[in-house]
């Protein structure tokens, strides 16, 4: 009982991430109607920079910066390519965005194992991850840590901040309006194109905030991150419902929490194999998704 | 603007989808605060010319002059922006949003006034104030078609682009959206209504324009269309 609570404690961290993973992925289904497989590399590739500017400053809150600020860069200056892409064909064409997002994966991630620390993996400062000082709570196996406690609230701020934004301001009613009908935002003057941008801007920061929090999370980050987050994010959005805001959020929760208790009970390895079974059976039972797609 | 002066002005407009002429050598002229009615049959270019006037579709030739300004190919929001608004043809209304955001969504492009144009609409339709936080989805055929109409009202238009504002509703709520339409022409809106039902909407418009095939094969007065054998043959059933 006692692995079970410790494991639910640790899964609600990592369920935060996808979380965070997951609503920019889905927003960006929504508002910019691509497919970004990669987002997480992008999110990778930011970690990948805070550590440089960490190590080259010395400073964590310079790292931090810079993680945020090249989250949002990346994001944002690759939006031409997408809208270009959408641009040309006259009408949206999802699977090239998806297409064009997994090149853009593979090539940030061959940089990523290319140009940094020889291709080994990055490990973060204790400064950043806590793990130099006590846990906040420890009863028996089960032990919070600050980082856990700033990795929960920072998630549930910020996904707060993103709803206060799609239900309570114009930007957000255009997204909203873009997500449903995009051709009648398009009539009712809405800029799809400008719209859009704004979306990549709105989950760089997301991004970047993540980044951050999988660096006090995780401690270290490899070049093949990304992709395996890749795989775990469009997962979870098949699974909770494409494009389903509330069905994200739940299921990313869940994700984390049903990986930390695999791990706490099996061979850590493991846990990709059982949750992909999971979710592979949950898919066959309802292919559009526990919460209905919104696409 | 003078009331009569010309607003809009298409001249030798010609649109193509892909190689089918959707509009072929449209001329109209829409003066400020008339009601001008387009008839014709499915697919005889009503929505594809309000389309195009609102920059949704380029066209290959011709001028369109708004306020003696070309607005050939710039963007629906600029269009929107400077007063020309579409009430598209069947949904009309984000239905996952509630009332009050459908509103606002008017009023993306032109946010001045917000709340006074606010308390304009709602006296206008009463009950979308009764259900302004309602999901728009929940609405009744009608209502949806209102709701539709006032969402144009918030961007302050000096055109308002009517498509097909009968289809799929009961007779009685049609004769109620009807005399919405002519409430709006009575208070100074510069409409263009495209609709099927040819009667009604010649009946409540000051001129009219049968389309055929991207043509315009008839244009003048509603009381002369409505007395055309052609048309009444064609359209009335008579």
């Amino acid at each position: 009982m006692e692995v079970l609570a410790a494991q639910i404690v640790n899964g609600l961290s990592l369920g935060s991430v996808y979380v965070l993973l997951v609503t920019a992925f889905n927003l960006l289904l929504l508002v910019a109607m691509i497919i970004h497989y990669s987002f997480p590399v992008i999110v990778v590739f930011s970690m990948y920079i805070s550590w440089f500017v960490m190590n080259l400053s010395g400073s964590i809150w310079l790292g931090i910066f810079s993680a945020v600020l090249s989250a949002v860069i990346l994001n944002v200056i690759t939006a031409p390519i997408f809208q270009h892409i959408m641009k040309k064909r006259g009408e949206v064409d999802i699977n090239a965005t998806m297409v064009a997002s997994m090149g853009m994966g593979m090539i940030i991630t061959d940089i990523l194992s290319h140009v940094f620390n020889q291709g080994f993996p990055i490990a973060f400062p204790d400064k950043l991850t806590g793990n130099d000082k006590a846990p906040l709570i420890k009863a028996g196996l089960i032990t919070v840590s600050q980082g856990q406690i700033i990795i929960l609230l920072s998630s549930v701020i910020f996904v707060i901040i993103l709803f206060w934004l799609l239900f309570k301001t114009r930007t957000g009613r255009a997204f909203r309006a873009i997500a449903e009908d995009p051709h009648e935002a398009k009539l009712v003057g809405i800029p799809l194109m400008k719209t859009g941008f704004k979306s990549y801007a709105i989950t760089g920061l997301l991004g970047g905030v993540t980044s951050v929090l999988m660096a006090v999370l995780l401690g270290s980050a490899s070049a093949g991150l990304g992709d395996n987050l890749g795989h775990k994010v469009l997962a979870v959005s098949i699974i909770a419902g494409l494009g389903n805001l509330t069905g994200g959020l739940v299921v990313g929760l869940l994700l984390g929490i049903f990986e930390a208790i695999i791990q706490g009970y099996f061979a850590g390895s493991w846990s990709n194999t059982v949750s992909f079974l999971v979710m592979l059976v949950i898919v066959l039972a309802k292919p559009k998704g526990l919460f209905g797609s919104n696409i | 603007m003078e009331k009569n002066e010309s607003i809009l002005k298409i001249r030798n407009l010609s649109l193509y989808h892909n190689k089918i002429k959707a509009l072929d050598n449209i001329n109209l002229e829409v003066k400020k605060g008339e009601l001008l009615v387009l008839v014709g049959a499915n697919g005889a270019g009503k929505t594809s010319l309000m389309e195009t006037i609102l920059g949704s579709n380029v066209p290959q030739h011709g001028e369109i002059l708004f306020k003696e300004n070309e607005i050939k190919g710039k963007s629906v929001d600029y269009i929107v922006r400077n007063g020309i608004y579409l009430v598209p043809e069947d949904k009309g209304v984000f239905s996952s949003m509630t009332v009050l955001d459908n509103l606002l969504l008017g009023a993306h492009n032109n946010r001045k006034d917000v709340p006074l144009k606010l308390e304009t609409v709602y006296d206008f339709f009463p009950v979308l104030f009764d259900r302004q936080k309602q999901i728009a989805g929940t609405l009744s055929g009608g209502e949806r078609r209102m709701l539709a109409i006032a969402r144009a009202l918030m961007s302050s238009p000096e055109i308002i682009l009517i498509d097909e504002p009968s289809i799929g509703l009961a007779p009685i709520i049609v004769n109620n959206i009807f005399e919405i339409i002519k409430k709006l022409n009575n208070e100074g809106y510069t409409i263009i209504l495209s609709e099927q039902n040819i009667y009604k909407a010649l009946k409540i418009a000051q001129r009219g324009c049968v389309l055929e095939t991207g043509k315009i094969v008839k244009y003048g007065c509603s009381k002369e269309l409505l007395n055309d054998e052609a048309v009444k043959n064609a359209y009335l059933g008579v």
